[in-house]
């Protein structure tokens, strides 16, 4: 039988067989799109403040990670249209107790995050369709996702705290999570608004877009993307993100009272904001809670 | 500004669109090139994946040093071998498994069609392994990966003619191996 073997033959069944699995190859391509999202939103992060920047760090790359893996479960969630009013910045972790290694994507780990999201992300798409925005209901579908994902059921203050940062005049303020377990937990969170391709990664980019424009001191621009974002994603993910930019924008530019105001509404629908120090650090005057709550 | 973790600031104004595609684009294209390669510099089936993903990775973060115009091919290799030669394990993976090689041999029952695949599959792997390195990944990237000279020649850093000898000196091991499987075959008939 093996009397006459040509090289393409052996070549052939030597490509066919020495490559890897298809398995493998989602699990690398699922960490690689994990990777280049933390890597996006880490090349751009928030300008450092003139101190105490180094606390934002890890928060923001718990963020590229929950985007990560967002986006690899929205490939489970096509026309789901969830409006769980939670998102990846409820996945920050506080800075302040992270270690400084949280965050960072390990790809191996981070597959099995990726399985149990989908795996989340294929539940609350077929629980959530008829869910509305009501924070209440947000919040039961988030549970329900996160208990299987992670677990986690540290979320019953959210609701309150949703309304209150409702009224407070802050467009979808994300509920608070305890800082831990929170990576696990992050994909289950499907995009807020999905009318075209992946609104997660459109949030994304616009999110950057300020970052940019923030990095290349063109507070012109950065101010009209946050107000593009605060437009297209008024209850989108990343709305802790963009006031968050918003009062470094405006206190970074000379904009001291807006920059003021935006700063104590944001303190005040995000009390335990990972960014609280770094919002508090770029405007320098104490934020206090009994300010307007207007965010222009 | 300050980069968060390790990533360089210089080529921070690239977007994630830009970035991700062309990532993906060059991990679909390239990852059984890139796993076949870890493999044959020594690195066992069960930890060629994560050499393949550290690979990629690598890729991801190093996209901006990319020249273009050179080998796409060339550049994966200097970076799986890099990755590789820098884990001084894997070496001795290597040899221990070059030592333990067992004499190529045809492997018994198993439906025809499938048994003659998966004969040749090890036929060629038991041929690889008997190359030395050099000319292993030579025979290797023409044959298997069918690169050109010239990139195979930018890959290993080493002028056009030596790619040709060591090619030649391959084949001719090939034809060598051939015959001494066909020698066995007509000892040991089926």
């Amino acid at each position: 039988m093996s009397d006459e073997w040509t090289t393409p033959e052996l070549v052939a069944a030597y490509r066919d067989r020495e490559r890897p699995a298809e398995a493998a190859r989602e699990r690398m391509a699922a960490a690689l799109m994990a990777a280049a999202a933390e890597r996006s939103a880490t090349v751009i992060p928030l300008r450092p403040p003139a101190r105490r920047g180094r606390t934002i760090r890890s928060g923001w790359l718990a963020v590229a990670a929950a985007l990560a893996l967002i986006g690899t479960s929205s490939y489970w969630l096509v026309g789901a249209r969830h409006q769980a009013a939670r998102g990846p910045a409820d996945m920050l972790m506080d800075p302040q107790r992270s270690e400084p290694a949280q965050g960072v994507v390990a790809p191996m780990a981070n597959e099995q995050h990726v399985r149990a999201a989908s795996d989340s992300g294929e539940r609350a798409a077929s629980d959530s369709s008829e869910q509305q925005a009501a924070s209440d209901s947000s919040e039961q579908a988030a549970r329900d996702s996160g208990e299987r994902a992670a677990g986690d059921s540290r979320e019953q203050q959210a609701a309150g705290d949703s309304r209150e940062q409702q009224a407070a005049g802050l467009a979808d303020p994300a509920p608070r999570r305890s800082a831990r377990d929170r990576r696990p937990v992050a994909a289950d969170h499907p995009p807020a608004r999905g009318e075209q391709g992946d609104p997660v990664l459109e949030e994304l980019m616009l999110i950057q877009r300020i970052k940019d424009a923030l990095d290349a001191d063109r507070p012109g621009e950065a101010l009209a993307a946050i107000e593009a974002h605060a437009r297209e994603f008024a209850r989108g993910s990343l709305v802790e993100e963009r006031e968050a930019l918003r009062v470094v924008g405006l206190c970074g530019t000379g904009e001291r009272e807006r920059g003021e105001r935006a700063q104590q509404a944001f303190v005040r629908a995000y009390p335990r904001s990972a960014y609280r120090e770094r919002v508090r650090a770029a405007c320098p005057v104490a934020a206090s809670p009994e300010g307007s709550a207007t965010i222009d | 500004m300050m980069p968060l973790a390790e990533p360089p600031a210089a080529d921070a104004p690239e977007s994630a669109e830009a970035r991700a595609p062309a990532l993906m684009e060059i991990y679909r294209a390239h990852v059984d090139y890139v796993w076949r390669i870890a493999r044959s510099l020594g690195i066992p089936a069960d930890a060629a994946e994560d050499v393949t993903q550290e690979v990629f990775l690598c890729v991801h973060h190093r996209l901006a040093t990319f020249r273009p115009g050179s080998s796409v091919r060339a550049w994966l290799f200097g970076i799986t071998r890099n990755l590789v030669l820098h884990d001084k394990r894997s070496y001795a993976r290597r040899e221990r498994r070059l030592a333990a090689l067992p004499e190529p041999q045809a492997t018994p029952r198993e439906p025809d069609a499938t048994v003659r695949v998966h004969q040749a599959a090890e036929l060629m792997q038991a041929f690889l392994d008997e190359l030395d390195l050099e000319k292993r990944l030579v025979f290797q990237m023409t044959e298997i990966e069918e690169m050109t000279a010239e990139e195979i020649a930018e890959a290993l850093a080493v002028p056009l003619g030596t790619v040709y000898s060591r090619l030649r000196a391959a084949r001719a091991k090939l034809e060598r191996f051939r015959l001494r499987l066909h020698a066995r075959d007509q000892r040991r008939p089926a």
